[in-house]
């Protein structure tokens, strides 16, 4: 897929309009040309040339066993299963990279870094809380725009000129640990179960297509990608497969500043095969027929875009929050609770 | 304890980050791309003007240069340096940036900048008398004496004519741009 968009980097997705485009043009002209914002239609790609570098902190929490749409207590939970989890906290610092050999192509490598917490109660009573960190699965993505792009200029005289069409393309390598082990009250270094490990220890292939549309200071976005795992890992399962619809919108209150509110809904499969390290008979977390899931997230966010040094090199500083609205899960499973997003990127 | 914590965290965040959209200081630079159209206004403003005949022919001095200035903090980066070498008439633009007024006498177009704000009637005090058109894009400029102030609406950028300080100094605006200009009242913010 990479090869590919790579392949097609040099076919223009339509005709560029360069700034000095704009010198050509009347008085009349100039007059009736839209402002549009490179903060909003030029969201996820960059210019030929252009690198970026990106940070962000992410960080979701989960509260409570779901069978269904509908809370379990733990007391039920324990009396299936040896110990039941109660929390989970979960950490990822991403660093992001990207680069656009063209206006209608942009590469990017993400490399994660997980910090996962869950807390657990036993049949005992006894509460203890297992953890783990590492590096991710790293993942390397192409950005092709299909239909439309942004200019240089970021103007557009056309209506056309305000929606775009990306396809993402790309793969996450196995770089994650699928090993990951902590000191448990059933022994020390006990291998942890599925939702505790930081990679998947699978290739996986990474689809996905984007539509972006802008008016006045208005812009809307649906995005749809799917994960899809190849194969099994060294452990002898695979993670489910994922996909994920965004609908977004974003108000531009300044030239420098958007509000935006968004709807996630997330479909996860159950893994396929099992760890045998894994005692599914003792926690949830271990039985991996209990995984799967849907879950609609609203996120309210906010960005502030500030240019410096002229052209092309700007500032982004983003936060969203939100909650899951809506979750059913193949149970006992752990909901989603709260979470919480701050990034930082630095085009240049 | 952790739990708590992280919601607090949210919650807080939730509550905050609209207060600091609504109080976050204005950044005098702005999108790059409405710094392309006004450097393209600015070009075309320099067709339709006419020059006292003593600042030389469409005002190049006499020495084939075509100088448009920017007075205080530049917003635009390049996107105005592309302007330099274009002909204006038989002249060619120069693109030439300053923090004060001194050494703008040469300037056929000054844009005042948005860091001027506060002493605009200082500034056009000082250019006065050099046959200069005067830009701006700060509320409050025509006002203070500047002729042309731009102004966006419905994300289209306009531009309100001060037309009869521009006859006073000496500048002779052409009908087509006198009638492309948004009237006074409808221009102020």
């Amino acid at each position: 897929m990479l090869l590919t968009a790579l392949v097609l980097a040099p076919l223009p997705a339509r005709a560029q309009e360069q700034p000095d485009d704009l010198f050509d043009l009347s008085l009349e002209d100039l007059l009736e040309i839209e402002i549009v914002s490179v903060g909003v239609l030029g969201s996820h790609t960059h210019l030929k040339g252009e690198w970026m570098v990106g940070f962000k902190f992410m960080l979701m929490s989960m509260d409570g066993n779901f069978t269904g749409s509908d809370r379990t207590t733990t007391e039920a939970v324990l009396g299936s299963y040896m110990v039941s989890p109660l929390a989970m906290t979960m950490q990822m610092q991403m660093v992001d990279v990207m680069f656009a050999p063209s206006d209608a192509l942009t590469l990017m490598v993400m490399i994660p870094y997980h910090r996962l917490s869950m807390d657990h109660r036993t049949r005992a009573s006894m509460e203890f809380t297992a953890e783990s960190s590492g590096v991710g699965d790293v993942g390397v993505q192409a950005l092709f725009s299909v239909f439309g792009n942004i200019s240089r200029s970021g103007f557009s005289s056309s209506p056309w000129g305000r929606h775009r069409i990306l396809l993402r393309g790309g793969f996450t390598l196995p770089t994650g640990s699928i090993n990951a082990r902590d000191d448990l009250p059933a022994g020390p270094d006990q291998k942890l179960p599925y939702p505790m490990q930081v990679g998947s220890g699978t290739l996986s292939l990474v689809p996905g297509i984007v539509y972006l549309g802008q008016s006045g200071r208005w812009a809307w976005e649906v995005e749809s990608s799917a994960s899809v795992h190849l194969g099994s890992n060294d452990s002898g399962y695979a993670l489910g497969d994922r996909l994920s619809t965004t609908l977004s919108g974003t108000r531009e209150i300044s030239n420098f500043a958007s509000v935006s509110a968004r709807g996630t809904m997330r479909n996860w499969r159950n893994i396929t095969g099992a760890d045998s390290d894994l005692n599914p008979m003792m926690v949830p977390t271990a039985d991996p027929a209990l995984r799967g899931g849907r879950r609609l997230d609203l996120g309210l966010g906010f960005s502030t875009y500030l240019p410096f040094g002229g052209l092309n090199k700007s500032l982004r500083v983003s936060f969203e929050a939100g909650l899951p609205i809506y979750q059913r899960l193949d149970g006992p499973q752990l909901g989603n609770d709260l979470h919480f997003m701050i990034g930082s990127s630095w085009t240049f | 304890m952790g739990r708590v914590k992280s919601k607090a965290l949210v919650l807080s965040a939730l509550l905050v980050l609209p207060l600091q959209a609504a109080t976050a200081a204005p950044i005098e630079a702005q999108t790059h791309s409405e710094y392309d159209l006004k450097a393209a206004f600015l070009y075309n403003f320099a067709r339709f003007v006419t020059w006292p005949d003593h600042s030389g022919t469409n005002g190049n001095h006499g020495d084939g240069r075509f100088e448009i200035c920017v007075l205080g903090t530049d917003p635009f980066g390049p996107s105005l340096d592309i302007l330099a070498g274009k002909r204006v008439g038989t002249s060619t633009v120069v693109v030439h940036r300053s923090p004060d007024a001194q050494g703008l006498d040469s300037c056929r177009i000054v844009f005042v900048t948005r860091s001027e704000q506060g002493r605009f009637t200082e500034l056009l005090e000082q250019l006065k008398g050099n046959a200069v058109l005067t830009v701006s894009e700060a509320e409050g400029f025509i006002e203070s004496g500047g002729l042309i102030n731009f102004v966006i609406r419905n994300n289209k950028i306009r531009f309100t004519i001060n037309a009869e300080g521009a006859r006073n100094s000496g500048l002779r605006l052409s009908s087509r741009l006198l009638r492309l200009g948004v009237p006074l009242q409808d221009g102020s913010e």
